[in-house]
């Protein structure tokens, strides 16, 4: 009896030996640490993250999935592989923290760029926007990523005027908005914000840099004039102020290092006269 | 209150001799040193990591030492009879009971200073700028364990045993952060009888979402006069009511 039960026993253990054995590979595959982390992650609804059931220790929970976020991502993108449950990793963690500024800003551009899931990124920032309302970088990277990746600049321009309204923003990010006016166009208003820009700038290199934009943006502004005219005319202007009076262009500015600007007829553009 | 003060001077050396106190502090110690290998993995964000385990890991050993000694307080007196040598001498139960509660008080005093000295030599070594507001975050954690404290202690009076009361500490600590959603289930709820319970539930638990700044802290958000005035007033009427409750409880036991 105690032989069978010996020689049961040996096979039962070399039967799970082998069972082990066998299933390792696949359940390397599937139980896989990070695999294991996204697996769990993407069945968290954002919603259901609720740091009140963590008691205390919600903040930390944040840091932990924080610090795998960037695992799984780097991990991810080694291989190449979807990154399509980042939006949700990081709604988690702001579900955690939610005052967490670099988890909405940072997360934002990973779930835009490499998660090609322009919702949520967006969705991440504008919950960014409520939970850190005087934040300017929430406002600032909805409007570079609609400017980037959407080419929206009305958006974009709307989201860059919040965000210079926003304590601590950077002066040069107020800069963007007149860059947008020239993406849809519209050089004139952009042009008048470099003057605003020129007037106000506090040092020489600001002032270089704002002089040479406004030249720019005049000279596209009436050289726009000049070929609405000429299509609707049939001849050239006899000079700029003709395009002012029959309202082609908006205006021609004055420039401040006292150059003025003329209508180049062999060359057809406008220059400049030093 | 004199015979209360030998009392806590008791239970707090005896906490000092055990064994659960050093090693919690080892532990805490080890956890923040071993965090200097996520220095370079946390994108930046090592300096809040840090600040977040300085100002949790008091809680955390604080919480252990509820559910291993603060349930035991009581308990440990009746089982080893050492009770009957308060009862021979002139110590009212009142005073007995204070005395439990200030010693293991003062345990958590110790334990979030040790901390706060270890915490804040460990940002400056970093170059991690120290604010004041830390102080505050973990002045609410001793206030949040006292209450928990003051809460194990009402159980523990006429709790069979110490697992018992330590599974009670253990639910009232959980559903006392959930008070904001208990509150906001009282007011969804379509029944009237439901919406009715759970309020009375909601003002029986301790609101201990109150207590967790952490994020407000680490983020620089600042806390208004009047949220820390409200939060010390409703710890302290908190703590009295639950030792009055544990005080008549205990008042009435037959040993």
């Amino acid at each position: 009896m105690k032989k069978l039960f010996n020689i049961m026993f040996g096979i039962i253990i070399v039967l799970l030996m082998s069972m082990v054995y066998f299933s390792n590979s696949q359940l390397m595959d599937i139980y896989s640490y990070r695999d294991k982390f996204v697996q769990d992650a993407k069945y968290i609804p954002r919603e259901m993250t609720n740091p009140h059931w963590l008691g205390d220790f919600n903040i930390i929970y944040a840091d932990f999935i924080w610090f795998e976020s960037l695992q799984y991502y780097g991990d991810r993108k080694e291989k190449k592989a979807s990154l399509e449950y980042l939006s949700n990793i990081f709604n988690s963690i702001t579900n955690l923290d939610p005052y967490f500024e670099q988890a909405y800003s940072f997360g934002a551009t990973l779930v835009g760029t490499d998660g090609h899931n322009w919702k949520g990124c967006e969705q991440l920032l504008k919950k960014g926007m409520i939970n850190l309302p005087d934040d300017w970088r929430m406002p600032f990277f909805l409007g570079f990523f609609n400017y980037m990746w959407y080419k929206n600049y009305r958006a974009a321009e709307l989201w860059f005027k919040i965000a210079v309204k926003k304590p601590g923003c950077p002066e040069r990010i107020y800069h963007f908005i007149p860059f947008m006016h020239f993406r849809m166009g519209d050089y004139y208003t952009g042009m008048l914000m470099w003057i605003e820009i020129y007037n106000n700038a506090k040092n020489e290199q600001e002032k270089k840099g704002a002089l040479q934009n406004i030249k720019v943006y005049a000279k596209k502004h009436l050289t726009k004039a000049i070929r609405s005219f000429i299509r609707d005319k049939g001849h050239i202007p006899e000079n700029l102020y003709v395009l002012v009076k029959t309202g082609y262009a908006k205006g021609i500015p004055n420039l401040p290092d006292g150059s003025k600007f003329y209508y180049n007829v062999v060359k057809d553009s406008v220059l400049i006269h030093k | 209150m004199r015979r209360s003060y030998y009392i806590a001077k008791a239970v707090f050396l005896e906490s000092l001799k055990n064994y659960t106190l050093v090693s919690m502090i080892v532990f805490g110690v080890v956890v923040l040193v071993a965090s200097l290998f996520l220095n370079n993995a946390m994108l930046g964000e090592y300096g809040k990591l840090v600040v977040d385990l300085e100002l949790t890991l008091p809680i955390l050993i604080g919480l252990i030492i509820i559910i291993f000694n603060g349930t035991r307080l009581v308990y440990d007196e009746i089982e080893k009879k050492t009770i009957y040598i308060y009862a021979s001498k002139p110590i009212k139960r009142w005073e007995f009971m204070l005395g439990k509660f200030l010693g293991l008080t003062a345990v958590f005093l110790v334990v979030t200073t040790i901390f706060a000295i270890l915490g804040f030599l460990f940002l400056m070594l970093l170059h991690i700028p120290v604010k004041g507001q830390y102080v505050l975050s973990l002045f609410f954690s001793i206030m949040e364990l006292m209450i928990l404290l003051s809460v194990t202690m009402f159980f523990s009076s006429f709790s069979a045993t110490p697992i018992l009361t330590g599974v009670f500490a253990f639910v009232i600590y959980f559903a006392g952060h959930l008070a904001p959603d208990i509150y906001q289930y009282s007011l969804m709820a379509k029944n009237q009888f439901v919406r009715v319970l759970v309020r009375i539930i909601y003002y029986i638990l301790p609101n201990l979402s109150y207590y967790n700044i952490t994020k407000e802290v680490t983020h620089n958000i600042s806390i208004s006069i009047n949220q820390i005035y409200y939060v010390i007033s409703y710890a302290l009427l908190y703590i009295v009511l639950m030792m009055v409750f544990s005080i008549l409880i205990f008042e009435k036991k037959e040993f």
